[in-house]
């Protein structure tokens, strides 16, 4: 499938440089049920989310073939509120599924940690 | 938000899913089961329960939805109550996308809801995660 901005709302690359696309068709099946990208400002969030990610772990159901960006963004009520984007693995680009705004790591002591720093 | 309210709220869910009409969503692709309606709403955060299950939760902390991630991978092999009845109403397992409504003409999908429903209130109470 060639990828562009007709059918993309958001081509962008991850901080190892490689091709990241969300797909308006993707981002519209998604959408009913993930308020957060119906959200001013979300394509944003993913962006920074896939650029500089704060840590990403390996997917908890499918470890090789996709996974889990985190950003954190801030505390509140005691608890650390992330931009998490999910994404499954391709030959050269990775594919946005969807993404949402956790206040909790489910992959945490599951699954391995594969960029960056989780410690708390 | 403290416990207490988050607790409040999960028990708030039967109500507010019965006049909300409610259903379930299975999306295979990214392995979540959601309890919501048809479109959760706007301005509604997502509130960790239990390692389980999370809520979103209005500005007025009314449940707009439950979502279930790893539904299949981590809750269904955890809570081993639900495979069977699971398997038989989310046939279209491989399908992205399949939505049951537990309308009182699907007696599998009532059961299933009235199971649904118990297990969130009994595992909040038990196994909260911390703040």
């Amino acid at each position: 499938m060639k990828f562009d901005h007709n059918n993309c709302c958001l081509i962008t690359k991850n901080h190892e440089g490689i091709m990241v696309v969300f797909t308006k068709k993707q981002l519209d099946l998604k959408a009913k049920q993930r308020p957060e990208l119906r959200e001013e400002g979300i394509l944003h969030r993913i962006e920074e989310t896939i650029k500089n990610p704060t840590f990403i772990y390996e997917d908890y159901e499918n470890r090789k073939q996709r996974v889990a960006y985190y950003c954190y963004e801030y505390k509140i009520d005691g608890r650390d509120r992330y931009m998490k984007v999910m994404l499954s693995i391709h030959l050269d680009y990775l594919f946005v599924i969807t993404a949402y705004r956790p206040d909790y790591i489910k992959e945490r002591g599951k699954t391995n940690l594969l960029y960056g720093t989780h410690n708390d | 938000m403290t416990k207490e309210k988050l607790i409040n709220a999960v028990k708030d869910i039967p109500l507010v899913a019965e006049k909300d009409k409610w259903v379930f969503t299975l999306d295979s692709e990214e392995g979540s089961l959601f309890y919501a309606p048809s479109t959760i709403s706007s301005n509604s955060q997502l509130h960790q329960v239990t390692d389980e299950y999370a809520v979103y939760l209005n500005d007025q902390l009314v449940p707009q939805g439950v979502v279930v991630e790893y539904y299949k991978a981590n809750f269904l092999t955890h809570h081993k109550i639900f495979e069977e009845i699971s398997n038989k109403l989310f046939k279209s397992f491989n399908d992205e996308i399949v939505v049951v409504d537990p309308k009182p003409s699907n007696e599998e999908a009532t059961i299933f809801q009235a199971l649904f429903e118990k297990n969130l209130i009994k595992e909040a109470g038990r196994n909260m995660v911390s703040a």
